[in-house]
């Protein structure tokens, strides 16, 4: 089959590979009709997430066919629409029996990287480095599942690739983004990073019950994409100190909550971002915290500050003084894909949430290396690029 | 003419240290190859059906490859058992996998692994590979 592969640093390819097969009893294939690029992907491509190898498959954010199914598996048969859960989880371990479960114990064999790094492994992530256990990725032909009846949920009818297939992943970690905040009602919510996670984190925060969702970036089309599709405000970094703007926009308290949905590679304006590049650039701090640093800054005294974006590392000037002083709640974590994707799917069904518009870049999976780089250098209104291993089906 | 009259008390006292730093640190090697070490893991399943799973320790001697003392009692809260085994530290990395591996098959039934996964490499960097992917899988904190 065709896959799309990691290359080495900045370099992508399409290559013929060996197509997978059931491996466990509760192992599925899925034929993969749709796989989204993701912003976390480029901090494997760029190298800044380590323990990828060369010829590895990318990609963690797809829906599909069921194509075979092994032995345990009771939930799905052959030809069923689902959609996959990036993270993997074994469904019987402490974390997943309390829906904990990019926690999960069991789903990363290879845990020692990550043991070493931060202690303890969390689940295993398709497509995602051998760090989180050397899975084959998505952005293939088929793919092989583990524990297949927790992580692939059947997609209601009706429902068309193109929007189901953000349940995987965009959609759920922007939802947990929100869940984070506590939201009773009303709220102001102000949300870093226009991409696909930070729309469906304000558009989350909005059914959730926020007054007033703001987004942050300086991308023009995203920008204009948050305010025509959710009805949100936006500030762009680029032309305004979002600090004073979020103070007079909230007379004087700060948002309630802020979420963080920019992660390691966060842009920025002034010396203290050029400090961030130089000092990510010299491996002296492996992640850029631009927006961390700014959502805690931003958030109201005794608000919440929800960091959804992926953080790899140790990152420097980190505000803590201001976080305990002000009394804020940090929260933050890998999503849990399989506690999320049915009420979600439900959701999609029913008309609340539409994110299909985020597939700005329906391409062929060859067009992949091309996809991949148009979203990294926001080229073109790339939102997201959509990979198709069959086109007709885009 | 004092170099060379007390060069040789000299040159014996830095072999004499010498030497008793090479006995300190081979007495300490082998004093610490000696030493036993305690692993332990939590499984989430009640104590009865734990122990009943670890009647047999074979499970976990074979993994080891050696003999190995495992005890079994409740963990604390709603965190199921914990399995702890006492090991020589020659053995320490293989009772790590092994406990992480007996986890796995009483919570969910199997050991995944990603050897044989697909992927665009020739053989020489997949033996490269499996061979992180060894390194990466084994010991570790169960």
């Amino acid at each position: 089959m065709k896959a799309l592969c990691w290359e080495g640093v900045g370099k992508l390819a399409v290559r013929e590979v060996p197509d997978p097969g059931i491996r466990a009893p509760g192992d599925a294939i899925i034929r993969v009709r749709a796989s989204s690029v993701c912003g976390s992907d480029l901090h494997l491509i760029n190298g800044y997430i380590p323990a990828m190898r060369r010829g590895d498959i990318l990609g963690h954010e797809f829906m599909g066919e069921v194509a075979e199914v092994g032995p345990a598996v009771r939930k799905l048969t052959v030809g069923d629409r689902v959609v996959v859960g990036s993270v993997i989880a074994c469904g019987g371990c402490h974390f997943c029996r309390t829906e904990q479960y990019s926690l999960c114990d069991n789903s990363n064999p290879q845990p020692n990287f990550a043991e070493r790094l931060w202690g303890h492994a969390p689940a295993g992530i398709l497509g995602y480095s051998h760090a989180a256990g050397g899975f084959s990725g998505s952005h293939a032909e088929y793919v092989r599942v583990p524990f297949a009846d927790l992580g692939a949920v059947k997609i209601p009818d009706g429902l068309p690739d193109d929007s189901a297939v953000f349940a995987s992943d965009a959609l759920p970690t922007g939802w947990m983004a929100a869940e984070f905040c506590g939201l009773r009602g009303g709220e102001v919510v102000a949300v870093w990073g226009a991409g696909a996670v930070g729309q469906m984190a304000a558009r989350a925060a909005q059914l959730l019950g926020a007054g007033r969702v703001i987004v942050i970036d300086r991308i023009p089309e995203r920008m204009a994409m948050a305010a025509e599709h959710l009805g949100v405000e936006t500030i762009d970094y680029s032309q305004t100190n979002v600090l004073d703007a979020l103070r007079e926009m909230t007379a004087g308290r700060g948002p309630d909550a802020c979420i963080e949905a920019v992660g390691m590679e966060a842009h920025g304006e002034g010396p203290i971002y050029a400090y961030d590049r130089v000092k990510q650039a010299l491996r002296l701090q492996t992640d850029r915290p631009t927006a961390v640093r700014q959502a805690i800054l931003a958030a109201r005294k005794g608000g919440t500050v929800s960091i959804i974006g992926v953080f790899a590392g140790l990152v420097d000037k980190f505000p803590l003084g201001a976080a305990m002083n002000k009394a804020l709640v940090l929260r933050t974590g890998q999503m849990h894909a399989q506690r999320y994707m049915p009420m979600l799917l439900d959701r999609l069904a029913g008309g609340e949430i539409d994110p299909g518009y985020l597939n700005t870049h329906p391409l062929s999976l060859e067009d992949g290396p091309r996809g991949y780089e148009m979203f990294q250098k926001k080229q073109d209104g790339c939102l997201r690029a959509v990979l198709h291993p069959r086109p007709s089906e885009a | 003419m004092m170099r060379s009259k007390y060069g040789w008390v000299w040159g014996a006292t830095a072999a004499a240290a010498a030497a008793a730093l090479a006995g300190a640190a081979l007495g300490w090697r082998i004093a610490g190859k000696r030493q036993t070490v305690t692993r332990g893991v939590t499984v989430d399943r009640p104590l009865g059906a734990v122990r009943e799973l670890m009647q047999d320790t074979d499970v976990l001697a074979g993994a080891v490859g050696r003999p190995v003392k495992v005890t079994v009692q409740p963990a604390p809260a709603d965190w199921g058992t914990e399995i702890h085994v006492e090991v020589d530290r020659a053995h320490d990395k293989a009772a790590r996998t092994a406990l992480r591996q007996v986890k796995s098959a009483i919570e969910c039934g199997q050991v995944l692994s990603t050897r044989d996964d697909p992927a665009a490499r020739g053989p020489v960097a997949e033996a490269i590979t499996n061979a992180m992917r060894d390194r990466l899988t084994a010991g570790g904190r169960p």
